[in-house]
């Protein structure tokens, strides 16, 4: 018999903790609340933080939270990112008791102005610190706002995607194209909230509720987790349809596409998609088939579509559904042009030698499973929430873990390479430590994400049913497919230019994935990058070189996100 | 007598990060300086030219001092010492004075008076005053002048530079040094005795920026109309290039230091994009390949940090939107490979390699840009030298005594 905890953060992972806990941060965090509120999906623990008293005012959250009283004075930060840092000092104590406290987090906020810019990356960090799992829901500002702005969101986003575990950015620029929005500005505003609280519906849904098509947290950092720096800004557009159950799943996926902000040239850019839906006590299995299928045929071939269901009884003859679409890979564009034979992703042999057995042939759009943190969180292993669905299918016994063997091996790899010679200079650098303290996060944007979709029935059911889907045989291998993609072809560039643009764009950020044998979908270990642990090495014992806040002694390139091969 | 046939001998010292050098030089009769060696040993437990372990300095200290003797024949009872560290500070400050109206000139009593009213100037606790370097003197209609003497004014100014460091890291240093039973005679930034190796008259009165890319740590002066206009220390230097290297190629420190020195380059679009470069396998240590454009994204990205963060501290500086001069770089870290281009795409002006002016003596040292700061400490200790009172008398016979008894220690 197989000990089955829920999965999920209601199953005895979450240690009386608060299961999920939404922040929003400025006003357009504590708009998408108030969306929420109004929609009647406050079942979570809702925060409202702002440095403006107005906004506070208005907000129907229950929870609120004014931030610096004694520095702003409830006026408000302006957009200055420097005026809301002064925050982090005065409300030290509060911004963790809001970040503190809860088994996921997840954070709304906008990142044009100050205080989201500001105190939405330290928000993050406290919440990581506590050893929640933070999500991001987050709004770039327009594009025809100034470059300041755009600058301070790129940074606050570049830190926040080092270490939030998800981070789903939606663009302003969408609300340019929606037709509310050109009749009337007041009108426009709204709409973002809508969009970002229809995804934390979705979210929430996904995460807390017991689906009977079950996503796990794996899924959602497998979408959206995927960018450590800024090489893309918008990575989600969400689409939300709600019909009555006997229009059927034809009227459903239609009210889904036809949302305004999945705009018509959106499948030439987006590559994943995620598809929660709820329906009323008599959904049935054929439905949720019925309506996959719809969706499927309107998206094209191959489009990995990784599905939720669940049943409520709001919902009674209803139907339901959330569609998030995702961006998990940069253009190919973006990539340097190289002669198909010299493609970046060969370069896989190199780092995982010898444990590995590829596959050669994986179509470029069946996308593997990703691995559960082992690395980073050796002491949940056995929780269900940490295994995708795939393996609580398919693994009946629990001490086969292909993928913690694989990831162990390749630690071991590593560090017997890496012994630091004896000479003069051995008290400088333990480079042992420096790595077991930092995962190798290159490789980490190798993780390809899932489309399966598990069959897992009730918490007290005992026969699992394996829904995964088997992915079409490849008629290419790898390194031909991934640069051609025609999900990625146009898409568009960055919004701000870059301090450092013509290096990051160049880079490549993907390997080929790993794929174990036996195993019909490949695998990858998700690493993070933890910048505030690094080892400052030969410089442990000086004291520490601050400029601008900036910690010097920790290598450039890891503070600036800049890629390196090895 | 026997003090007759004293060679005036001088040592110049500078504890660094990479290295401790000794420069020796005597000043001939003339005035003129000619260099007679100098001596070198690797400084172990000195960071961002900071002693992290007091004992393994003294003793890589004494090792330079002992193979700067052993090369020069000569033996050194005392030493010119470099000051530096990421502690040190500097500002401008102007002092003034009213010139009595029974004086009717600016004399010599006016002017010790206001340098000793910049030597009292209030700095931070525990802070000491490492230069007070004089720019220019202000008479009452504004005009500025180098030498007021003489000239009739109710009012006098001085505009002074002042450096300043934190006491007890200072004192570290020098006690280091004197427990070896060596006199530090005099001590100067490290940054004030590069310049002197590299900055003419001229090229001080025309405007320079030297900026000393050092192992630990890189500091940088600023001339204008041939006075100390701005200083500065940031407390990163070649080491940071190398744990740089060492964190993102995951190779040993010892490695990353011969691959920094051997292929190192800070030209990006140099470095092709797939080109490889092996490490031999050596004991304890296994083949690896390496892409060299890697290696060149990790040292780009970290020097132009550093000078990018030179350029805005220059910026915020009220000479430099005038500043119609040259900067020059030296330092064991300026001779990495397409570091030239890379700082004339952040400086705006003309930018240059910097060349000592050329020493009579040893000619095997004139060209090596890490030993341009020990080179510009001799220059300075030779000009104290020439400058100081001649010790006569009494004195003088001290002073041959002690030399003779410094020949006689036993360690």
């Amino acid at each position: 018999m197989i000990d089955f905890n829920i999965d999920g953060p209601c199953g005895e992972g979450a240690n009386g903790r608060v299961p999920l806990r939404v922040l929003g941060l400025g006003q357009t965090g504590i708009g998408t609340l108030d969306q929420l509120v109004l929609h009647g999906h406050n079942q979570f623990d809702l925060w409202a933080l702002d440095t403006d008293l107005q906004t506070l005012d208005g907000s129907v959250v229950r929870e609120k939270m004014l931030l610096g009283r004694e520095t702003l004075y409830g006026m408000g930060a302006s957009g200055e990112v420097e005026l809301a840092r002064e925050c982090l000092i005065e409300n030290a104590e509060e911004l963790k008791l809001a970040a503190s406290g809860c088994k996921h987090l997840v954070l709304l906020t906008a990142l044009g102005g100050g205080t989201g810019a500001a105190l939405a990356p330290h928000l993050v960090d406290l919440a990581v610190e506590d050893g929640a799992r933070v999500i991001v829901i987050a709004a770039t500002p327009f594009g025809f706002e100034s470059r300041r702005r755009h600058d301070q969101a790129e940074r606050a986003l570049g830190r926040m995607r080092a270490h939030a575990d998800a981070v789903l950015v939606f663009g302003n620029d969408q609300l340019l194209e929606l037709e509310a929005a050109k009749t009337n500005l007041r009108h426009a505003f709204p709409h973002i909230d809508r969009l970002m609280s229809s995804c934390l519906d979705a979210l929430g849904q996904m995460m807390v509720s017991d689906g009977l098509i079950n996503l796990s947290f794996a899924d959602m950092r497998s979408l959206f987790g995927r960018f450590a720096g800024t090489e893309v800004l918008e990575n989600c557009w969400a689409g939300h349809g709600d019909v009555a159950a006997k229009d059927g799943a034809e009227m459903l996926v239609d009210d889904i596409l036809a949302s305004p902000f999945i705009p018509e040239d959106v499948l030439d850019r987006a590559d994943n998609a995620m598809l929660c839906l709820t329906g009323g006590e008599d959904l049935s299995l054929q439905d949720v088939q019925g309506i996959l299928e719809e969706l499927k045929s309107r998206l094209p071939e191959d489009f990995p579509v990784a599905v939720n269901a669940n049943m409520h009884e709001d919902c009674a003859n209803r139907l339901r559904g959330a569609l998030l679409l995702s961006v998990t890979r940069v253009a190919p564009e973006a990539l340097p042009a190289a002669a198909p034979d010299e493609l970046p992703f060969a370069e896989a042999e190199e780092i995982k030698p010898s444990t590995v057995t590829p596959v050669p042939a994986v179509s470029g759009h069946t996308q593997p499973i990703e691995l559960p943190p082992i690395l980073t969180e050796p002491s949940e292993v056995d929780e269900p929430a940490e295994l995708e669905p795939f393996e609580l299918a398919a693994a009946e016994a629990p001490a086969e873990e292909p993928a913690e063997v694989l990831a162990h091996d390749s630690l071991v790899d590593q560090d017997e390479e890496e012994e630091v010679e004896d000479d003069d200079f051995a008290d400088a650098f333990d480079a042992e430590e420096l790595d077991a303290q930092e995962p190798d996060w290159v490789a980490a944007q190798d993780a390809a994400p899932i489309e399966a979709a598990s069959l897992v029935g009730p918490p007290k059911a005992s026969p699992l049913l394996d829904a995964v889907e088997v992915p079409p045989p490849a008629a290419e291998p790898v390194a031909d497919v991934s640069p051609e993609l025609p999900a990625a072809e146009e898409q568009p560039p960055a919004l701000p230019p870059k301090k450092v643009p013509e290096l990051r764009d160049q880079l490549p950020l993907k390997h080929e994935p790993v794929i174990l044998p036996g195993f019909a979908a490949a695998a990858g270990p998700q690493g993070e990058l933890q910048l505030e642990q690094v080892n400052r090495g030969r410089f442990e014992k000086t004291q520490e070189t601050i400029y601008n806040g900036e910690n010097l002694d920790q290598p450039t390139f890891r503070r600036r996100g800049l890629m390196v091969r090895l | 007598m026997f003090w007759k046939n004293d060679r005036n001998i001088i040592a110049a010292l500078e504890v660094g990060s990479t290295k401790i050098a000794v420069a020796v030089g005597e000043i001939r009769p003339d005035g003129s300086l000619a260099l007679l060696g100098v001596g070198e040993s690797p400084s172990g437990q000195v960071r961002k030219c900071e002693i992290v372990d007091y004992e393994t300095a003294q003793r890589c200290v004494y090792d330079a001092l002992n193979d700067a003797e052993s090369k020069t024949d000569v033996v050194l009872n005392e030493v010119y010492l470099t000051i530096s560290g990421a502690h040190i500070r500097s500002k401008n400050v102007r002092h003034s004075l009213i010139v009595p109206d029974h004086e009717d000139e600016v004399s010599e009593y006016h002017l010790e008076e206001l340098r000793a009213m910049a030597q009292a100037h209030a700095l931070p606790s525990d802070y000491s005053l490492v230069h007070d370097l004089l720019q220019h003197y202000v008479l009452d209609d504004d005009t500025r002048t180098d030498n007021p003497l003489g000239l009739a004014s109710k009012r006098l100014a001085a505009d002074y530079h002042l450096v300043y460091g934190m006491s007890t890291r200072l004192l570290t240093t020098i006690r280091c040094v004197k427990e070896l039973s060596i006199d530090v005679k005099n001590y100067a930034l490290s940054s004030y005795a590069t310049a002197q190796a590299i900055l003419n008259r001229s090229r001080k009165m025309s405007g320079a920026v030297v900026i000393n890319l050092g192992g630990g740590l890189t500091d940088w002066i600023a001339y204008e109309r041939g006075a100390v206009v701005h200083s500065g220390v940031l407390g990163v230097g070649g080491d940071h290039v190398t744990n740089d290297i060492v964190a993102g190629l995951k190779i040993p420190y010892a490695k990353a230091e011969e691959l920094k020195k051997t292929e190192g380059s800070v030209a990006l679009e140099e470095a092709r994009r797939d080109e490889i470069l092996t490490l031999p396998q050596a004991y304890n240590f296994e083949e690896r390949r390496i892409y060299r454009e890697s290696l060149a994204t990790i040292m780009q990205a970290r020097q132009a940090e550093t000078l990018e963060i030179i350029r805005q501290d220059l910026e915020a500086q009220p000479f430099w939107e005038n500043f119609a001069g040259t900067v020059y770089l030296t330092g064991g870290a300026s001779q990495v490979n397409g570091l030239l281009p890379l700082t004339r795409s952040i400086f705006p002006g003309h930018v240059e390699l910097a060349h000592q002016f050329p020493l009579d003596g040893d000619q095997n040292y004139a060209k090596r840009p890490d030993l341009s700061t020990v080179m510009g400490l001799l220059r300075f200790a030779q000009r104290a030298e020439l400058e100081a009172p001649p010790v006569r008398g009494l004195a003088r016979v001290r002073e041959s005594f002690k030399r003779v008894l410094a020949g006689m220690r036993l360690f």
